[in-house]
């Protein structure tokens, strides 16, 4: 029998700092901050910690590490894959628990992604095939993720009949879920139908009720093996991971079929490796960098059939209550975006049965899901055990 | 207009000179593939190495008479802080080329009135500055309805 990680690693700690607008400090502050918060919910002093990944944007790993003064970092990985790149680092960082080459692994992302990184310089640095970008999309007007998955989504209306209501249902569901997280940049804000259809056009068929927010923050979550956990609270155990990516990844105009995506190759690995099906999750974190992102996962994570995303969100099924809920504490949309990691900590919370109004009772397994580049995507499976 | 020596430098040797015969045919007012002389297949955007057969050798097709079909598009309303803010609101569409297979990214300024599968041609601003009938006045190749003749 080969080797595996399923089962064989836990998120045993969780921080985060407050999701603002406007944060007033430096990111190594940030960072430190939502690390020394994951490190006491996982009860570990700093010299434990022997592996750090940082996010592919915003803090390196020497921004955590020097601060807050980690002796023993004897493993550092960086993922490159976008906003998926959080997602994927669990895979990361359970292969090298697994091999022991690390037994308790940070990872983390810290930003000023309100007030200094926004997308526009993000996507400079990190997109791949740059020159693409230069050569055959800047000169034709075309610059930013809201223009190109803009386009994703008008065709999919086009070939399945996908509705303007059903981007509705995505974002009028993730600000509900966000007013049962006082911790939520739009708690407080409700969103109408109303307001989402009078919210001014950014790419259209996208309006900015459809975009995700900017955030200034950090999130820490940490790794180690199974047998590590502390007692006396449930654990969270990382029972799948895996990565993919869409043929031509770093190009969308040639994609061939124009719908698949990363998470159509990661996710049956990744229910693989848990030994579960879609049917079998209690919530998905779904990336939701924009609405149509989210029936277009749902799809490919084969919550439903491709081209019926529409009608399953239509019928009320992402809300809490409803029979697969999506991001109940707001998501990239209307709690915050800090990369996904966000996703990642709201489902550890809700493994534990920690998620206050907003949890879903008996919460066994869920997936998270992550979006980057042109489409990139990585897909964990959590279960509670 | 696009200055192609500008963009080239920009790109550097390597990539530069992978998609000069490009951007030199679009100065020239010609729409220009590459085709893996190995596999004989198209590809766009060019690469150095064929997606179909990894061959590393292209030869340059140049479209009689550049029309496709609208595969999907979005209409730009925020550029802010790009050159296109004043043009906005534009359409940015994939456009399915009628000769070669192909799609490409292509600027449509009149974004009215647009549906999958409608045909569009693309025009270029000519040399002396004079608008060619039916375009709009953007001094760039772009595209626009084409009407059956």
């Amino acid at each position: 029998m080969t080797a595996s990680i399923a089962n064989q690693t836990a998120i045993i700690g969780i921080g985060a700092t407050a999701f603002t607008r406007s944060s007033g400090v430096a990111v190594d502050r940030l960072a430190a901050d939502a690390a020394s918060a994951a490190m006491d919910d996982a009860r570990l002093d700093p010299a434990d910690i022997d592996g750090v990944i940082a996010y592919a944007s915003g803090a390196r790993a020497e921004d955590l590490i020097v601060p807050l003064g980690l002796p023993n970092v004897g493993y550092s990985a960086t993922v490159q894959l976008g906003g998926a790149s959080g997602v994927s680092a669990l895979q990361v960082a359970a292969g090298a628990i697994v091999s022991g080459l690390a037994r308790h692994v940070l990872v983390f992302i810290a930003r000023n992604g309100s007030t200094e990184s926004r997308i526009g310089a993000r996507i400079s640095s990190i997109l791949p095939s740059p020159q693409l970008r230069t050569a055959f999309e800047h000169p034709v007007g075309l610059f930013s993720p809201a223009q190109h998955y803009s386009m994703i989504c008008r065709r999919h209306m086009h070939e399945y009949g996908t509705r303007r209501e059903d981007l509705a249902e995505v974002a009028l569901t993730m600000r509900a879920h966000a007013q049962l997280n006082p911790k939520a940049q739009m708690f407080g804000r409700e969103l109408t139908m109303e307001k989402y259809l009078s919210s001014r056009p950014i790419a259209e068929p996208y309006l900015l009720a459809d975009c995700c927010l900017e955030t200034d923050g950090a999130v820490a979550v940490i790794l180690s093996a199974a047998a590590e956990a502390p007692a006396g609270r449930p654990r969270v155990l990382v029972s799948g991971a895996a990565e993919g990516r869409p043929p031509s990844g770093d190009d969308l105009s040639n994609r061939d079929p124009f719908f698949d995506i990363g998470l159509t190759y990661a996710a049956p690995r990744a229910f693989e490796m848990a030994g579960l099906r879609p049917e079998d999750l209690d919530i998905a974190m779904i990336y939701d960098c924009f609405t149509f992102e989210v029936i277009h996962q749902l799809e490919e994570l084969g919550v439903c059939p491709r081209g019926e995303g529409g009608p399953f969100v239509r019928s009320g099924a992402i809300r809490l209550g409803g029979r697969l809920p999506v991001n109940p504490h707001g998501g990239l949309m209307s709690e915050g975006h800090l990369g996904g990691m966000g996703h990642i900590a709201e489902a550890v919370r809700q493994l534990r049965g920690d998620a206050g109004e907003r949890q879903v009772d008996g919460t066994e397994a869920v997936a998270v899901t992550g979006w980057g580049d042109f489409g990139d995507g990585s897909v964990a499976i959590l279960m509670r055990g | 207009m696009i200055d192609s020596q500008e963009l080239e430098q920009t790109l550097g040797a390597g990539f530069g000179a992978l998609f000069h015969p490009y951007f030199d045919g679009l100065a020239r007012g010609q729409l220009a593939i590459p085709r893996c002389t190995a596999c004989g297949r198209h590809q766009f955007p060019p690469r150095s190495v064929c997606v179909h057969c990894r061959g590393h050798d292209f030869a340059w097709d140049v479209a009689d008479d550049p029309r496709g079909t609208l595969f999907t598009w979005t209409v730009v309303h925020h550029a802010k802080g790009t050159e296109f803010e004043a043009l906005a609101p534009y359409a940015v569409a994939l456009i399915s080329l009628a000769q070669f297979d192909v799609r490409l990214y292509g600027l449509i300024p009149e974004p009215e009135g647009l549906e999958v599968g409608a045909s569009v041609r693309l025009v270029f601003p000519s040399p002396d500055g004079e608008v060619p009938a039916g375009s709009s006045t953007v001094g760039r190749p772009h595209w626009v309805h084409a009407n059956p003749d």
